[in-house]
């Protein structure tokens, strides 16, 4: 294996696939960055028990520069590899295997040599079918997964809650996440013959979207038993699936509320991180919503013990039905606020101190919602 | 008569020990009792998890307004401490944070459409 190449877009590709390798791994092989050869180009992989990445950086491209002399595969250590290219003084370097997996890399005046393992021994990537494949808009698919990722479980001991679940049928596809305190679900109108229902863990998903650069205008997604594959540009991003049944989540969200606030999502962001200042002081980090529709007055409580409390009246744009008083934990309203970007108008409707509240956009009410479950102080 | 007080001191703390020896003897009457219907207790309910298992408990909504004796329970249990939903029955709630399938267990989610049929296996 011989070959040239252009540095920076060597290590554009390298930075990618970087994401899938860990130090930690219990698997020696698994540190290293996985190099092949072909006529056609350079397919450069890193993995993980979660996740594995390739990209392809092909000969055709010319600003690659790539130059092959000889084809053939190695693993190099990753970290070494990467922040040796990273300093190398040319703007293009030369790779060749020599004996025993050695490998000599020159650039400019700097040699190095170091030492590589047998590519044999590399795990294979898994085999995902790509005959059924959804394309979907690359900002949409960033939406999906920002807006439900922040309700996924990081409790371990309940493993499918740690992942976003996907439904995909004829009639649209529905991303759901909850960690049992909030939920998080969002629909878009992709659809697919065949039906599928998936969870893929939430880590997986934000690794993914991290990977996505801006230029990139829709993605692939194609899904097998225990493997989803993303394919975009030149790289290839495949994630585990979680095994076991997602609960149902349909029955958890209400169709009716008996109190209706409507606001601008920034404003009430605002109010909520300073009620938030005092509850955050305080054993059980709580804050209290009081609705008082006959004066059209809403205000949220905040108290520490030690500290004091906070009193904020919310300016609203609606507010309609039953006087209502509930408690629930601020960092969860923060994060769905959050999740609908700023100045959003935003329906928050209430069933009873009771019952979750949710939360969705004024226009497209049936797409997203977001659910918080109170806590109840009486 | 100093021999005499030794004696009847004696006497008293004879049967004080026989009065003790009665008592811990009840008592542990009382907790292997007890013991056993903890065991009693546990299968009754492992079997009663099977069952509601089996006749589709999780599409089970209870009617908000209907207090029933055994909703009354679960709400009992919830506010224990524990979970009351399919998904982690009987476990601990962490910090005792409100769980959603709890909460729908015990006060539905007010939807009259979306009622799940009930499966029987
Ligand atoms: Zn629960």
């Amino acid at each position: 294996m011989k070959f040239s190449i252009d540095r920076s877009k060597f290590i554009n590709q390298t930075s990618n696939v970087q994401r899938a390798i860990s130090t930690k791994t219990t698997i020696p092989i698994l540190t290293g960055m996985k190099l092949d050869l072909s006529e056609s180009g350079l397919t450069i992989t890193g993995s993980n028990s979660d996740i594995s990445i390739t990209a392809f950086i092909s000969k055709e491209d010319s600003d690659n520069d790539l130059k092959i002399e000889s084809t053939g595969s190695i693993v190099l250590p990753a970290r070494f590899f990467n922040e040796i290219i990273k300093k190398l003084p040319g703007d293009n370097f030369e790779l060749e295997v020599l004996n025993n997996n050695q490998t000599l890399i020159k650039s400019g005046v700097s040699e190095f040599t170091i030492n590589g393992l047998d590519a044999v021994n590399y795990p294979h990537l898994p085999d995902v079918e790509t005959d059924n494949q959804l394309v979907l808009p690359t900002d949409v698919f960033k939406e999906v997964v920002n807006q439900t990722v922040i309700a996924v479980s990081t409790q371990e001991s309940r493993p499918v809650l740690t992942g976003v679940n996907f439904l995909i049928t004829s009639e649209g596809l529905t991303a759901v996440a909850t960690d049992s305190h909030r939920l998080s679900q969002r629909k878009i109108n992709i659809t697919s013959d065949e039906d599928y229902n998936l969870i893929i863990p939430g880590k997986s998903l934000t690794e993914l979207v991290r990977t996505i650069s801006d230029s990139v205008k829709e993605i692939s997604m194609s899904i097998s038993e225990n493997q989803v594959l993303f394919s975009f540009d030149n790289i290839m991003f495949y994630s585990r699936l979680l095994d076991g049944r997602y609960p149902e989540t349909d029955r958890l969200i209400p169709d009716e509320s008996n109190t209706r606030l409507t606001f601008d999502s920034s404003k009430l962001l605002a109010s909520v991180e300073r009620a938030s200042l005092l509850s955050h002081e305080s054993r059980n980090n709580v804050i209290k919503l009081e609705i008082k529709a006959v004066d059209k007055k809403a205000t949220l409580y905040g108290n520490s013990p030690e500290v004091g409390t906070v009193e904020e009246v919310l300016d609203f744009d609606n507010l309609e039905g039953d006087d209502l008083e509930i408690s629930f934990n601020p960092d969860y309203l923060k994060d769905a606020l959050r999740s609908f970007g700023s100045n959003a108008s935003i329906e928050m409707s209430f069933t009873s101190p009771l019952h979750p509240f949710t939360l969705r956009p004024v226009e497209n009410r049936d797409n997203f919602v977001q659910l918080i479950t109170p806590v109840r102080t009486f | 008569m100093a021999e005499k007080d030794l004696y009847d001191e004696f006497e008293t703390i004879t049967n004080q020990l026989n009065d003790i020896s009665k008592k811990v003897s009840l008592l542990k009457e009382e907790l292997s009792k007890t013991l056993e219907e903890k065991e009693e207790l546990k299968i009754e309910n492992q079997n009663l998890r099977k069952h509601l298992e089996k006749m589709g408990y999780e599409d089970k909504d209870f009617k908000g307004n209907e207090l029933s004796y055994s909703r009354l329970n679960l709400e009992n249990l919830y506010r224990k401490g524990f979970h009351v939903c399919q998904q982690f029955y009987g476990t601990h709630r962490k910090d005792k944070e409100e769980c959603i399938f709890c909460t729908n267990v015990l006060y539905g989610s007010n939807d009259k459409g979306k009622k799940k049929k009930v499966k029987i296996n």
